[in-house]
Protein backbone atom coordinates (compact mmCIF):
# COMPACT_ATOMS: atom_id res chain seq x y z
CA UNK A 1 0.00 0.00 0.00
CA UNK A 2 1.37 3.33 -1.00
CA UNK A 3 0.21 6.88 -0.49
CA UNK A 4 -0.06 9.17 -3.44
CA UNK A 5 1.10 12.44 -1.94
CA UNK A 6 -0.28 14.41 -4.85
CA UNK A 7 -3.71 13.04 -4.20
CA UNK A 8 -3.34 13.79 -0.50
CA UNK A 9 -2.42 17.42 -1.25
CA UNK A 10 -5.19 17.83 -3.79
CA UNK A 11 -7.78 16.34 -1.43
CA UNK A 12 -6.61 18.68 1.33
CA UNK A 13 -7.03 21.62 -1.00
CA UNK A 14 -10.36 20.25 -2.20
CA UNK A 15 -11.67 19.99 1.33
CA UNK A 16 -10.56 23.53 2.14
CA UNK A 17 -12.38 24.69 -1.00
CA UNK A 18 -15.47 22.84 0.17
CA UNK A 19 -15.17 24.57 3.53
CA UNK A 20 -14.97 27.92 1.79
CA UNK A 21 -17.88 27.09 -0.51
CA UNK A 22 -20.11 26.06 2.35
CA UNK A 23 -19.12 29.04 4.46
CA UNK A 24 -19.73 31.44 1.64
CA UNK A 25 -22.93 29.97 0.23
CA UNK A 26 -24.53 28.12 3.12
CA UNK A 27 -23.52 29.10 6.63
CA UNK A 28 -23.23 32.82 6.12
CA UNK A 29 -26.52 33.37 4.24
CA UNK A 30 -28.40 31.18 6.66
CA UNK A 31 -26.85 32.95 9.61
CA UNK A 32 -27.74 36.29 8.09
CA UNK A 33 -31.27 35.10 7.46
CA UNK A 34 -31.60 33.99 11.08
CA UNK A 35 -30.08 37.22 12.34
CA UNK A 36 -32.35 39.29 10.11
CA UNK A 37 -35.36 37.40 11.36
CA UNK A 38 -34.25 37.74 14.97
CA UNK A 39 -33.66 41.44 14.38
CA UNK A 40 -37.09 41.84 12.86
CA UNK A 41 -38.57 39.79 15.71
CA UNK A 42 -36.75 41.99 18.17
CA UNK A 43 -37.91 45.08 16.34
CA UNK A 44 -41.45 43.77 16.36
CA UNK A 45 -41.16 42.97 20.05
CA UNK A 46 -39.74 46.41 20.71
CA UNK A 47 -42.46 47.94 18.63
CA UNK A 48 -45.05 45.96 20.51
CA UNK A 49 -43.43 46.99 23.78
CA UNK A 50 -43.46 50.60 22.63
CA UNK A 51 -47.08 50.33 21.62
CA UNK A 52 -47.90 48.69 24.94
CA UNK A 53 -46.07 51.50 26.72
CA UNK A 54 -47.96 54.04 24.68
CA UNK A 55 -51.18 52.26 25.46
CA UNK A 56 -50.24 52.27 29.15
CA UNK A 57 -49.49 55.97 28.97
CA UNK A 58 -52.75 56.59 27.19
CA UNK A 59 -54.62 54.52 29.69
CA UNK A 60 -53.00 56.35 32.58
CA UNK A 61 -53.85 59.64 30.91
CA UNK A 62 -57.37 58.50 30.32
CA UNK A 63 -57.73 57.35 33.89
CA UNK A 64 -56.32 60.64 35.11
CA UNK A 65 -58.80 62.53 32.95
CA UNK A 66 -61.57 60.30 34.13
CA UNK A 67 -60.62 60.97 37.74
CA UNK A 68 -60.45 64.68 36.97
CA UNK A 69 -63.82 64.53 35.34
CA UNK A 70 -65.20 62.63 38.32
CA UNK A 71 -63.76 65.24 40.63
CA UNK A 72 -65.31 68.00 38.56
CA UNK A 73 -68.61 66.19 38.52
CA UNK A 74 -68.48 65.79 42.27
CA UNK A 75 -67.63 69.47 42.74
CA UNK A 76 -70.37 70.50 40.36
CA UNK A 77 -72.79 68.23 42.15
CA UNK A 78 -71.80 69.63 45.52
CA UNK A 79 -72.17 73.17 44.20
CA UNK A 80 -75.52 72.37 42.72
CA UNK A 81 -76.60 70.70 45.91
CA UNK A 82 -75.49 73.69 47.92
CA UNK A 83 -77.24 76.10 45.59
CA UNK A 84 -80.36 74.02 45.74
CA UNK A 85 -80.14 73.92 49.50
CA UNK A 86 -79.70 77.67 49.62
CA UNK A 87 -82.56 78.25 47.26
CA UNK A 88 -84.76 75.89 49.15
CA UNK A 89 -83.98 77.61 52.40
CA UNK A 90 -84.56 80.97 50.77
CA UNK A 91 -87.86 79.83 49.31
CA UNK A 92 -88.84 78.28 52.59
CA UNK A 93 -87.99 81.48 54.46
CA UNK A 94 -89.90 83.53 51.91
CA UNK A 95 -92.87 81.25 52.11
CA UNK A 96 -92.73 81.31 55.86
CA UNK A 97 -92.58 85.10 55.84
CA UNK A 98 -95.44 85.29 53.38
CA UNK A 99 -97.44 82.87 55.45
CA UNK A 100 -96.65 84.86 58.55
CA UNK A 101 -97.74 88.08 56.91
CA UNK A 102 -100.83 86.42 55.52
CA UNK A 103 -101.62 84.97 58.88
CA UNK A 104 -101.15 88.33 60.59
CA UNK A 105 -103.30 89.99 57.96
CA UNK A 106 -105.96 87.34 58.26
CA UNK A 107 -105.82 87.54 61.99
CA UNK A 108 -106.19 91.30 61.93
CA UNK A 109 -109.04 90.91 59.45
CA UNK A 110 -110.62 88.29 61.65
CA UNK A 111 -110.18 90.54 64.68
CA UNK A 112 -111.68 93.39 62.79
CA UNK A 113 -114.53 91.27 61.60
CA UNK A 114 -115.06 89.95 65.08
CA UNK A 115 -115.02 93.43 66.52
CA UNK A 116 -117.37 94.51 63.84
CA UNK A 117 -119.57 91.52 64.45
CA UNK A 118 -119.49 92.13 68.18
CA UNK A 119 -120.40 95.77 67.61
CA UNK A 120 -123.15 94.76 65.23
CA UNK A 121 -124.32 92.19 67.70
CA UNK A 122 -124.33 94.74 70.49
CA UNK A 123 -126.27 97.12 68.37
CA UNK A 124 -128.66 94.37 67.46
CA UNK A 125 -128.93 93.26 71.04
CA UNK A 126 -129.54 96.85 72.05
CA UNK A 127 -132.23 97.12 69.39
CA UNK A 128 -133.68 93.82 70.47
CA UNK A 129 -133.68 94.88 74.10
CA UNK A 130 -135.35 98.05 73.11
CA UNK A 131 -137.89 96.11 71.08
CA UNK A 132 -138.36 93.75 73.97
CA UNK A 133 -138.84 96.50 76.45
CA UNK A 134 -141.14 98.26 74.10
CA UNK A 135 -143.11 95.12 73.49
CA UNK A 136 -143.24 94.22 77.18
CA UNK A 137 -144.07 97.59 78.52
CA UNK A 138 -146.33 98.93 75.80
CA UNK A 139 -149.72 99.58 77.23
CA UNK A 140 -148.64 98.37 80.63
CA UNK A 141 -149.39 100.86 83.34
CA UNK A 142 -146.77 101.26 86.02
CA UNK A 143 -149.25 102.02 88.68
CA UNK A 144 -150.24 98.70 90.39
CA UNK A 145 -153.90 99.78 90.82
CA UNK A 146 -154.30 100.83 87.22
CA UNK A 147 -152.50 97.69 86.26
CA UNK A 148 -154.96 95.58 88.28
CA UNK A 149 -157.90 97.34 86.81
CA UNK A 150 -156.57 96.95 83.27
CA UNK A 151 -155.86 93.29 83.95
CA UNK A 152 -159.31 92.65 85.35
CA UNK A 153 -160.86 94.50 82.42
CA UNK A 154 -158.78 92.46 79.99
CA UNK A 155 -159.80 89.12 81.49
CA UNK A 156 -162.90 87.43 80.17
CA UNK A 157 -165.75 86.23 82.31
CA UNK A 158 -164.58 82.61 82.24
CA UNK A 159 -161.26 83.62 83.68
CA UNK A 160 -162.96 85.53 86.45
CA UNK A 161 -165.31 82.61 87.12
CA UNK A 162 -162.34 80.25 87.41
CA UNK A 163 -160.72 82.66 89.91
CA UNK A 164 -163.92 82.83 91.84
CA UNK A 165 -164.17 79.04 92.01
CA UNK A 166 -160.58 78.82 93.04
CA UNK A 167 -161.10 81.25 95.83
CA UNK A 168 -164.31 79.47 96.84
CA UNK A 169 -162.27 76.42 97.83
CA UNK A 170 -161.03 78.63 100.61
CA UNK A 171 -157.75 80.39 100.24
CA UNK A 172 -156.06 83.69 100.13
CA UNK A 173 -155.67 85.87 97.06
CA UNK A 174 -152.20 87.29 97.44
CA UNK A 175 -151.34 90.50 95.64
CA UNK A 176 -147.60 90.70 94.94
CA UNK A 177 -146.14 94.10 94.05
CA UNK A 178 -142.69 95.64 93.79
CA UNK A 179 -143.19 98.14 96.57
CA UNK A 180 -145.31 98.30 99.71
CA UNK A 181 -148.76 99.62 98.86
CA UNK A 182 -150.55 102.38 100.78
CA UNK A 183 -153.76 101.53 102.68
CA UNK A 184 -155.81 103.66 100.30
CA UNK A 185 -154.52 101.76 97.29
CA UNK A 186 -155.17 98.53 99.06
CA UNK A 187 -158.77 99.48 99.70
CA UNK A 188 -159.30 100.55 96.14
CA UNK A 189 -157.75 97.27 94.92
CA UNK A 190 -160.05 95.34 97.23
CA UNK A 191 -163.00 97.34 95.77
CA UNK A 192 -161.97 96.63 92.24
CA UNK A 193 -161.55 92.91 92.94
CA UNK A 194 -164.85 92.75 94.72
CA UNK A 195 -166.49 94.40 91.69
CA UNK A 196 -164.86 91.96 89.31
CA UNK A 197 -165.48 88.78 91.33
CA UNK A 198 -168.77 89.72 92.81
CA UNK A 199 -167.61 89.01 96.37
CA UNK A 200 -164.87 90.28 98.61
CA UNK A 201 -161.91 87.90 98.58
CA UNK A 202 -159.63 87.20 101.44
CA UNK A 203 -156.69 89.40 100.47
CA UNK A 204 -153.01 89.42 101.43
CA UNK A 205 -150.24 91.70 100.25
CA UNK A 206 -146.57 90.83 99.52
CA UNK A 207 -143.62 92.56 97.89
CA UNK A 208 -141.20 91.15 95.38
CA UNK A 209 -138.61 93.46 93.73
CA UNK A 210 -138.06 90.93 91.04
CA UNK A 211 -141.36 91.77 89.45
CA UNK A 212 -139.82 95.08 88.26
CA UNK A 213 -143.26 96.64 87.88
CA UNK A 214 -146.98 95.83 87.68
CA UNK A 215 -148.35 93.08 89.94
CA UNK A 216 -149.03 89.42 90.28
CA UNK A 217 -152.19 87.82 91.71
CA UNK A 218 -151.48 84.51 93.35
CA UNK A 219 -154.46 82.23 93.81
CA UNK A 220 -154.42 78.99 95.78
CA UNK A 221 -154.20 77.02 92.52
CA UNK A 222 -153.03 79.56 89.95
CA UNK A 223 -151.35 82.81 89.14
CA UNK A 224 -152.45 85.88 87.23
CA UNK A 225 -149.30 87.56 86.12
CA UNK A 226 -149.47 91.23 85.13
CA UNK A 227 -145.92 92.05 86.18
CA UNK A 228 -143.21 93.62 84.01
CA UNK A 229 -141.03 90.60 84.65
CA UNK A 230 -143.81 88.33 83.40
CA UNK A 231 -144.38 90.42 80.34
CA UNK A 232 -140.64 90.49 79.59
CA UNK A 233 -140.45 86.74 79.92
CA UNK A 234 -143.42 86.28 77.61
CA UNK A 235 -141.97 88.71 75.07
CA UNK A 236 -138.55 86.96 75.23
CA UNK A 237 -140.21 83.60 74.70
CA UNK A 238 -142.15 84.99 71.77
CA UNK A 239 -138.94 86.42 70.30
CA UNK A 240 -137.02 83.21 70.79
CA UNK A 241 -139.88 81.43 69.09
CA UNK A 242 -139.62 83.95 66.31
CA UNK A 243 -143.22 84.93 66.75
CA UNK A 244 -144.58 88.41 67.04
CA UNK A 245 -147.76 88.99 68.87
CA UNK A 246 -149.29 92.36 68.71
CA UNK B 1 -8.39 -2.52 -12.34
CA UNK B 2 -4.62 -2.79 -12.50
CA UNK B 3 -2.33 -3.76 -9.66
CA UNK B 4 -3.44 -3.51 -6.05
CA UNK B 5 -6.98 -2.27 -5.47
CA UNK B 6 -5.52 -0.13 -2.71
CA UNK B 7 -3.12 1.70 -4.94
CA UNK B 8 -4.24 5.04 -6.34
CA UNK B 9 -6.23 4.76 -9.53
CA UNK B 10 -4.58 7.41 -11.69
CA UNK B 11 -6.84 8.60 -14.51
CA UNK B 12 -4.64 11.16 -16.20
CA UNK B 13 -1.84 13.67 -15.58
CA UNK B 14 -1.94 17.47 -15.60
CA UNK B 15 1.70 18.38 -16.09
CA UNK B 16 3.54 16.63 -13.26
CA UNK B 17 0.35 16.21 -11.23
CA UNK B 18 -1.36 12.82 -11.48
CA UNK B 19 -5.12 13.02 -11.12
CA UNK B 20 -6.52 10.00 -9.33
CA UNK B 21 -10.10 8.73 -9.50
CA UNK B 22 -10.66 9.94 -5.91
CA UNK B 23 -9.66 13.49 -6.84
CA UNK B 24 -11.83 13.39 -9.92
CA UNK B 25 -14.82 12.14 -7.95
CA UNK B 26 -14.24 14.86 -5.38
CA UNK B 27 -14.21 17.47 -8.10
CA UNK B 28 -17.49 16.19 -9.46
CA UNK B 29 -18.96 16.29 -5.97
CA UNK B 30 -17.63 19.81 -5.49
CA UNK B 31 -19.05 20.93 -8.81
CA UNK B 32 -22.49 19.53 -7.95
CA UNK B 33 -22.30 21.01 -4.46
CA UNK B 34 -21.23 24.38 -5.82
CA UNK B 35 -23.99 24.42 -8.44
CA UNK B 36 -26.57 23.36 -5.87
CA UNK B 37 -25.43 25.98 -3.39
CA UNK B 38 -25.37 28.71 -6.03
CA UNK B 39 -28.97 27.84 -6.95
CA UNK B 40 -30.02 27.56 -3.30
CA UNK B 41 -28.23 30.78 -2.47
CA UNK B 42 -30.71 32.78 -4.54
CA UNK B 43 -33.66 30.91 -3.10
CA UNK B 44 -32.42 31.37 0.44
CA UNK B 45 -32.64 35.11 -0.02
CA UNK B 46 -36.22 34.97 -1.18
CA UNK B 47 -37.21 32.56 1.60
CA UNK B 48 -39.42 29.51 1.05
CA UNK B 49 -39.31 25.81 1.84
CA UNK B 50 -35.77 25.26 0.58
CA UNK B 51 -34.48 28.10 2.67
CA UNK B 52 -36.21 26.59 5.68
CA UNK B 53 -34.71 23.15 4.92
CA UNK B 54 -31.21 24.63 4.65
CA UNK B 55 -31.77 26.56 7.84
CA UNK B 56 -32.84 23.37 9.61
CA UNK B 57 -29.67 21.63 8.33
CA UNK B 58 -27.40 24.40 9.52
CA UNK B 59 -29.10 24.89 12.88
CA UNK B 60 -29.11 21.12 13.50
CA UNK B 61 -25.36 20.98 12.84
CA UNK B 62 -24.81 24.01 15.05
CA UNK B 63 -26.95 22.51 17.82
CA UNK B 64 -25.02 19.21 17.68
CA UNK B 65 -21.72 21.05 17.97
CA UNK B 66 -23.04 23.20 20.78
CA UNK B 67 -24.29 20.10 22.64
CA UNK B 68 -20.80 18.61 22.60
CA UNK B 69 -18.76 21.77 23.15
CA UNK B 70 -21.14 23.61 25.45
CA UNK B 71 -20.20 26.92 23.88
CA UNK B 72 -21.00 29.15 20.91
CA UNK B 73 -20.71 26.86 17.86
CA UNK B 74 -20.22 29.61 15.29
CA UNK B 75 -16.38 29.58 15.13
CA UNK B 76 -16.40 25.78 14.68
CA UNK B 77 -19.36 25.41 12.36
CA UNK B 78 -17.55 26.05 9.04
CA UNK B 79 -14.95 23.33 9.66
CA UNK B 80 -17.04 20.73 11.48
CA UNK B 81 -20.22 21.21 9.47
CA UNK B 82 -18.23 21.00 6.26
CA UNK B 83 -16.52 17.85 7.48
CA UNK B 84 -19.86 16.16 7.98
CA UNK B 85 -21.37 17.33 4.69
CA UNK B 86 -18.21 16.50 2.71
CA UNK B 87 -17.79 13.02 4.18
CA UNK B 88 -21.50 12.20 3.70
CA UNK B 89 -21.33 13.27 0.05
CA UNK B 90 -18.03 11.47 -0.49
CA UNK B 91 -19.33 8.26 1.12
CA UNK B 92 -22.59 8.39 -0.83
CA UNK B 93 -20.64 8.58 -4.09
CA UNK B 94 -20.59 4.79 -3.78
CA UNK B 95 -24.16 4.67 -5.07
CA UNK B 96 -23.29 6.56 -8.24
CA UNK B 97 -22.43 4.30 -11.17
CA UNK B 98 -18.77 4.43 -12.13
CA UNK B 99 -17.78 6.36 -9.03
CA UNK B 100 -15.93 5.04 -6.00
CA UNK B 101 -16.11 6.87 -2.70
CA UNK B 102 -12.96 9.02 -2.33
CA UNK B 103 -12.93 8.09 1.35
CA UNK B 104 -12.30 4.49 0.32
CA UNK B 105 -8.76 5.48 -0.61
CA UNK B 106 -6.29 6.33 2.10
CA UNK B 107 -5.37 9.79 0.79
CA UNK B 108 -8.77 11.44 1.43
CA UNK B 109 -9.20 10.29 5.09
CA UNK B 110 -5.56 11.19 5.60
CA UNK B 111 -6.12 14.69 4.27
CA UNK B 112 -9.19 15.11 6.51
CA UNK B 113 -7.39 13.72 9.57
CA UNK B 114 -4.46 16.02 8.88
CA UNK B 115 -6.76 19.02 8.73
CA UNK B 116 -8.46 17.98 11.97
CA UNK B 117 -5.04 17.47 13.59
CA UNK B 118 -3.94 20.97 12.62
CA UNK B 119 -7.30 22.52 13.50
CA UNK B 120 -7.16 21.07 16.99
CA UNK B 121 -3.93 22.95 17.65
CA UNK B 122 -5.19 26.06 15.90
CA UNK B 123 -8.36 26.28 17.97
CA UNK B 124 -6.53 25.28 21.14
CA UNK B 125 -3.90 27.98 20.79
CA UNK B 126 -6.47 30.54 19.78
CA UNK B 127 -8.62 29.77 22.81
CA UNK B 128 -5.90 29.42 25.46
CA UNK B 129 -2.75 31.07 24.13
CA UNK B 130 0.37 29.13 23.06
CA UNK B 131 1.98 28.72 26.49
CA UNK B 132 -1.21 27.66 28.22
CA UNK B 133 -2.06 25.30 25.38
CA UNK B 134 1.35 23.59 25.41
CA UNK B 135 1.19 23.21 29.16
CA UNK B 136 -1.67 20.74 28.89
CA UNK B 137 0.78 18.22 27.39
CA UNK B 138 2.53 18.25 30.78
CA UNK B 139 -0.68 17.50 32.64
CA UNK B 140 -1.27 15.75 34.93
CA UNK B 141 2.49 14.97 35.15
CA UNK B 142 5.44 16.08 33.00
CA UNK B 143 6.51 12.46 32.68
CA UNK B 144 3.40 11.82 30.68
CA UNK B 145 4.49 14.18 27.90
CA UNK B 146 5.53 11.35 25.53
CA UNK B 147 2.29 9.56 26.11
CA UNK B 148 0.28 12.73 25.51
CA UNK B 149 2.10 13.37 22.25
CA UNK B 150 1.68 9.75 21.24
CA UNK B 151 -2.05 9.81 21.97
CA UNK B 152 -2.32 12.97 19.91
CA UNK B 153 -0.79 11.13 16.94
CA UNK B 154 -2.57 7.83 17.39
CA UNK B 155 -6.01 9.31 17.68
CA UNK B 156 -5.46 11.19 14.46
CA UNK B 157 -4.24 8.00 12.86
CA UNK B 158 -7.23 6.06 14.18
CA UNK B 159 -9.54 8.77 12.88
CA UNK B 160 -8.04 8.28 9.43
CA UNK B 161 -7.94 4.51 9.49
CA UNK B 162 -11.50 4.15 10.86
CA UNK B 163 -13.04 6.05 8.00
CA UNK B 164 -10.76 4.54 5.39
CA UNK B 165 -11.16 0.98 6.65
CA UNK B 166 -14.92 1.09 6.80
CA UNK B 167 -15.40 2.58 3.38
CA UNK B 168 -12.70 0.52 1.72
CA UNK B 169 -13.96 -2.72 3.19
CA UNK B 170 -17.49 -1.89 2.19
CA UNK B 171 -16.29 -1.29 -1.36
CA UNK B 172 -14.57 -4.64 -1.34
CA UNK B 173 -17.60 -6.43 0.04
CA UNK B 174 -19.76 -5.03 -2.73
CA UNK B 175 -17.18 -5.87 -5.37
CA UNK B 176 -16.95 -9.45 -4.07
CA UNK B 177 -20.76 -9.81 -3.84
CA UNK B 178 -21.11 -8.52 -7.39
CA UNK B 179 -18.48 -10.99 -8.55
CA UNK B 180 -20.14 -13.90 -6.83
CA UNK B 181 -23.87 -13.20 -7.10
CA UNK B 182 -24.51 -11.01 -10.10
CA UNK B 183 -26.34 -7.78 -10.50
CA UNK B 184 -29.37 -7.46 -8.20
CA UNK B 185 -28.12 -8.95 -4.96
CA UNK B 186 -25.78 -6.05 -4.06
CA UNK B 187 -28.71 -3.60 -3.77
CA UNK B 188 -29.28 -4.26 -0.02
CA UNK B 189 -25.55 -3.86 0.45
CA UNK B 190 -25.69 -0.53 -1.34
CA UNK B 191 -28.47 0.59 1.02
CA UNK B 192 -26.37 -0.61 3.92
CA UNK B 193 -23.53 1.43 2.40
CA UNK B 194 -25.68 4.57 2.59
CA UNK B 195 -26.26 3.92 6.30
CA UNK B 196 -22.60 3.15 6.95
CA UNK B 197 -21.54 6.27 5.05
CA UNK B 198 -23.76 8.54 7.15
CA UNK B 199 -22.76 6.83 10.41
CA UNK B 200 -19.04 7.11 9.59
CA UNK B 201 -19.46 10.79 8.69
CA UNK B 202 -21.22 11.36 12.01
CA UNK B 203 -18.53 9.47 13.97
CA UNK B 204 -15.71 11.30 12.25
CA UNK B 205 -17.33 14.71 12.88
CA UNK B 206 -18.20 13.98 16.49
CA UNK B 207 -14.69 12.78 17.25
CA UNK B 208 -13.20 15.84 15.56
CA UNK B 209 -15.52 17.99 17.67
CA UNK B 210 -14.50 16.22 20.86
CA UNK B 211 -10.80 16.68 20.03
CA UNK B 212 -11.29 20.36 19.34
CA UNK B 213 -13.40 20.68 22.46
CA UNK B 214 -10.64 19.14 24.54
CA UNK B 215 -8.14 21.52 22.99
CA UNK B 216 -10.18 24.60 23.75
CA UNK B 217 -10.87 23.31 27.25
CA UNK B 218 -14.58 22.72 26.77
CA UNK B 219 -14.53 18.92 26.93
CA UNK B 220 -12.57 16.57 29.18
CA UNK B 221 -11.10 13.53 27.44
Amino acid sequence: MEIDWWTLALQTINFLVVVWLLSRFLYRPVRRMIEAREASDRAAAEDAQKKADEADTLRAEYQRKLAEFDEQMRNREAELHEAMQREREQTLADARKDAEELRAKVRSEIDEARKRAVADLREEIAALARDLAEKALSGAPADPLACLEAELARREATDLERMRQDLATGGTLTVVTVAELSEDIRERMRGALTDALGESPDLAFETDPNLLGGLRLRLPHGVLDASVAGRLATAAMAMAGGEHDA
Amino acid sequence: MEGSPLSPDILFQIGPVPISRAVMTTWVIMALLGAGLAAAFRLVRSGGALATALEILVTTLADQIEDILGRDPRPFLPLLGSLFIFIVLANLAAVLPGATPPTGHIETPAALALIVFLSVHYFGIRAKGLREYLRHYLEPNPFLLPLNVLSELTRTFSLMIRLFGNMMSHEFVIAIVVLLAGLLLPIPFLLLGVLIGIIQAYIFTVLATVYIGAAVGAVDT
